[in-house]
């Protein structure tokens, strides 16, 4: 009996392990090797050394705070990358990149997103069940021809930033460009994806009223952005 | 009327990833301001299509 709850242990800890090690090869590959260049600022070295302790503190937690450990490992560490990244300013421009390394180093960020998003390993996995927030998962249904329709629009729409990004010859402002293409793809895809699924369900969701009012306010914010534009055009 | 708003989704996604596109392209044509407000209405676009879809946490 003492011999399977060791076992049981030693798997949850080797699980653990192989969570955080993905996203420590990231930050290896595209954190630590640029804020070890000759004239990086105080203060992008200072966010690395934060990235690295939240990832630690992710796996130091994990056991008896996995909400904190899930936020130290996905949102703290992810933040504190993104601003060593900012803090580098001019020593990230995409003529002073290995291209290779920064390939190795986004399938390490590839990962480190898998594994935090695969369900937890704990054998009282029952009492984790709400540890990611949102909706129940439905079950599966018929996709409908519209949702086919949704999904294809969503993967063609998906994929023209990433075709336009490779027009973008600035300097200063195509790997950025490239950078955004690609969360704005993931975005797209995630998007239609999520409509594709739901579309033709209307005996699972609620009356049309309850769903407009939902929708309520990005439509807003939506409608207030037009304006603006609009104003701005007149005004030209 | 449900299946009027299944379809604005779908048009909203599609005006998200044409907003992306041309906020990406509005870029490479240095006007930043203008890119930035596409990656917006984009982003509003793709948040309205999945909110007239989602149902509430306690109706699945």
């Amino acid at each position: 009996m003492t011999g399977a709850i060791q076992e049981q242990r030693r798997r949850l800890f080797l699980a653990e392990v192989s969570r955080i090690v993905p996203g420590l090869y990231g930050w290896l590959a595209t954190v630590l090797l640029p804020v070890l260049q000759r004239g990086a600022s105080f203060w992008s070295r200072a966010a690395a050394l934060l990235a690295l302790a939240a990832l630690i503190g992710s796996f130091v937690l994990s056991a008896r705070r996995p909400r904190a450990s899930r936020l130290l490992g996905v949102y703290g560490f992810v933040f504190c990358c993104f601003g060593t990244w900012a803090f580098l300013g001019a020593l990230l421009r995409s003529d002073q990149l290995d291209a290779v390394r920064g390939a190795l180093g986004a399938v390490g960020f590839l990962l480190h997103a898998l594994a935090w998003g695969a369900a937890p390993r704990d054998p009282d996995a029952e009492a984790l069940d709400n540890l990611v927030p949102g909706v129940a998962l439905q079950p599966r249904h018929k996709p409908t021809r519209l949702a086919a329709v949704a999904l294809g629009v969503g993967i063609a729409v998906a994929l023209a930033p990433m075709a336009l990004a490779f027009g973008v010859d600035r300097p200063s402002a195509s790997l950025l460009a490239h950078a955004l293409a690609l969360g704005c793809g993931v975005l797209v895809i995630g998007a239609s994806t999520d409509v594709s699924l739901r579309v033709g369900k209307a005996h699972q969701l609620p009356a049309w009223r309850a769903r407009a009012s939902r929708a309520l306010w990005p439509f807003s914010a939506l409608i207030v952005a037009v304006g603006i534009a609009l104003i701005w055009l007149a005004l030209r | 009327m449900a299946r009027a708003l299944d379809l604005i989704s779908v048009l909203l996604v599609l005006a998200g990833g044409v907003a992306f596109s041309r906020g990406v392209h509005a870029l490479g044509e240095r006007k930043d301001l203008v890119a930035v407000y596409l990656l917006i209405v984009g982003a509003l676009c793709l948040k309205a299509a999945t909110d007239l879809l989602r149902p509430k946490a306690g109706d699945a």
